[in-house]
């Protein structure tokens, strides 16, 4: 993106207070442009209302990007009112994260793109949070390369290829949809939670074991499961169970915790998975 | 001409074998003296095994206990295999002719691949529980055999015969389960007319359970919502616990995968303590709602003939558990009279 560019603002989701709009603010500070539609802050915008608001910054042609302000819930319920054609042509990455993952969903079944990361009142709270400042970076054009601290829950092994995913208990809910990117074969896949019960967090993983899903990934990062008590370790002690096959990297910084850093929707990855270290890297 | 004829034929044999094919086999009936398997699959139990032998020798029952009936291990009875192991041994012995489960909770989608499907397939026998046995019963039917949707050997131990101050509901669940183990056939239904109701008269496989466990067996070889149109599926499902949204989500989910769309009848049993943040003052409200937004009540909507859907049925948590047969064939019906469900003609 280039100094003066236009970032449209929507609340596809739970709806934010009206005094949250201060948040557009940060967005003048990277030296972009605000676009704000009517009822993105203090708004209580019907299903319909809201597909409306985000097709409106979709189909323009000047805004190149679209930041959700706040996840939550109801992005659901505006797939099936988001036509193909607002992800194929221009391809404008919407940024957010949590509930925004169908968003993201939505487009990389049409073949377009999005940014995995922090939402912009979590940024705008936030603005000297690594995730923020990398998420900065990257719409300027510099891919974050990440390093985390290794795990014993990690399995060493490197992969290189597309990237995808989100948060874990909305993505296995489109399972048999159009929409279904866990099924991406090839596909690195990645998973965050919050505040699901141990038990749901490995049904769902169950279900991606025995339907295959699993098998057809290239390998697994996992982000934060935040109040999902044991849930990393429960995961990585079934995936060790299941024999799973590639590399996988826990403890990825993102979604519901203390950091956020972001990641392109679909681009190439490379996941280099040691005893000592991990690397993720990404050319989007 | 002959040849013609021939492979018409032939065709239709096909036809037919593949239509039968798709039907599962109901189990024998008991009879009085038929032995009974009282399992844990999933959670462990504080049941009482004296009360359910009790409950079960009043139905002319002998209860089998197994070594991991009442055992603990974490929030489980005991391990995958050692859960799997009772559940198999009850499968290979040809006295028993029913394996009820002493509760639901969670774990039964881990014994999946430990199951022994041939002595099923083999010796078919009722598998009777709900909640998280609903997985079991998604097995049978991936396996041609149907299971009964009905109370736990828990629930026919506190509302059977010996049972005290239980519900009519509760009363009336466990006497249709010893009705349906003795004739093998679905007790009969009648109920009270619901303003969400839809009205429609059809006939089909009866299919179903807990709304989380079912829908977390998409894309697995046991995902018992895999169906066409034609293989004539009337869904039934209940919850408990699950936020409004969960709801919400997994009903979107069938929406938009074509499985509501599939049906051929669509029965909402108890939502029990399904609350949340959310503009509906109930679960059942809530999917009435969504069912409406998308066009289930316009009458065009089902090709095949007017899809019903009923609300409020006894069946799920809280104590009303009427049973089903999963995998049988039922005639549902409802009008502005009520609601019947009985056995297929």
């Amino acid at each position: 993106m280039r100094p003066g560019d236009a970032i449209g603002v929507v609340s596809p989701a739970t709806p934010v207070a009206a005094d949250a709009s201060e948040s557009v603010s940060l967005i003048r500070e990277w030296g972009y442009r605000p676009v704000v539609p009517e009822g993105a802050f203090g708004g209580r915008l019907s299903d319909g209302e809201r597909a409306g608001a985000l097709r409106r910054l979709l189909c323009d042609e000047s805004i190149k990007a679209v930041w959700c302000t706040y996840g939550g819930y109801g992005c659901v319920e505006l797939l099936h009112l988001l036509g193909d054609e607002l992800f194929n042509s221009h391809r404008v990455p919407i940024i957010g994260c949590s509930d925004i993952s169908l968003l993201h969903a939505r487009a990389l079944a049409a073949g377009g793109n999005g940014i995995h990361g922090p939402n912009l009142i979590w940024a705008w709270r936030h603005p000297q949070a690594e995730g923020t400042r990398s998420l900065r970076r990257l719409l300027g054009g510099e891919a974050p390369d990440i390093r985390l601290a290794p795990s014993p829950l990690n399995r060493p092994g490197s992969v290189t290829a597309p990237m995808v995913g989100g948060n874990l208990i909305t993505l296995n809910n489109l399972a048999q949809t159009p929409f279904d990117i866990l099924r991406t074969p090839g596909a690195i896949l990645f998973m965050e939670e919050r505040g699901e019960k141990p038990h749901a967090v490995d049904r769902m993983m169950q279900r991606l074991h025995l339907s295959g899903t699993l098998k057809q990934t290239a390998g697994l990062v996992f982000g934060d499961f935040t109040d999902c008590p044991g849930a990393p370790e429960r995961i990585g002690r079934r995936l060790r169970e299941w024999g799973y096959h590639g590399p996988v990297a826990f403890g990825y910084p993102a979604a519901h915790g203390a950091d956020n850093i972001p990641f392109v929707q679909g681009a190439e990855t490379i996941l280099n998975v040691t005893e000592n270290h991990v690397e993720i890297q990404q050319n989007p | 001409m002959w040849r013609y004829n021939r492979i018409l034929s032939a065709l239709a044999a096909l036809i037919a074998a593949v239509t039968l094919a798709a039907q599962c086999v109901i189990p024998r009936p008991l009879k009085p003296g038929d032995r009974v398997a009282v399992l844990s699959p999933a959670s462990h139990t504080q049941a009482s095994r004296e009360k359910i032998a009790e409950a079960l020798e009043a139905w002319g029952y002998e209860a089998v206990f197994y070594p991991n009936t009442f055992t603990h291990r974490g929030t489980y009875s005991a391990d995958a295999s050692g859960r799997a192991s009772d559940f198999n041994r009850a499968l290979n012995d040809p006295t028993i002719r029913a394996i009820i489960a002493t509760r639901g909770g969670y774990g039964s989608a881990h014994l999946f691949d430990l199951l022994d499907a041939d002595a099923l397939r083999r010796d078919p026998k009722w598998i009777v529980g709900f909640s998280d046995i609903s997985a079991l019963h998604a097995w049978a039917i991936a396996n041609g055999v149907a299971a009964v949707h009905g109370p736990t050997a828990g629930q026919v131990a506190k509302y059977g015969p010996a049972g005290t101050g239980r519900s009519d509901r509760q009363r009336r669940s466990v006497e249709m389960l010893d009705t349906l183990l003795r004739t093998g056939l679905q007790p009969v239904i009648t109920l009270a007319p619901d303003s969400r109701n839809l009205a429609g008269d059809v006939t089909g496989e009866l299919r179903g359970g807990n709304m989380i466990v079912v829908n977390d067996l998409s894309q697995t070889p046991w995902d018992m919502l895999d169906f066409q149109p034609e293989d004539n599926v009337i869904l039934f499902f209940e919850e408990t616990d699950e936020g409004m949204h969960a709801i919400d989500r997994m009903l979107t989910r069938l929406h938009q995968a074509g499985i509501l769309e599939a049906a051929r009848g669509l029965i909402f049993g108890q939502f029990v303590g399904c609350k949340g943040d959310s503009d509906f003052s109930s679960a059942e409200n809530l999917i009435s709602a969504r069912l409406r937004e998308w066009g289930y009540y316009d009458d065009d909507t089902a090709s095949l003939g007017q899809r019903p859907i009923v609300f409020d049925f006894p069946v799920g948590h809280g104590g009303s558990c009427y049973p089903l047969i999963s995998g049988g064939q039922v005639h549902l019906k409802a009008d502005r009279n009520g609601v019947t469900l009985s056995p297929a003609e």
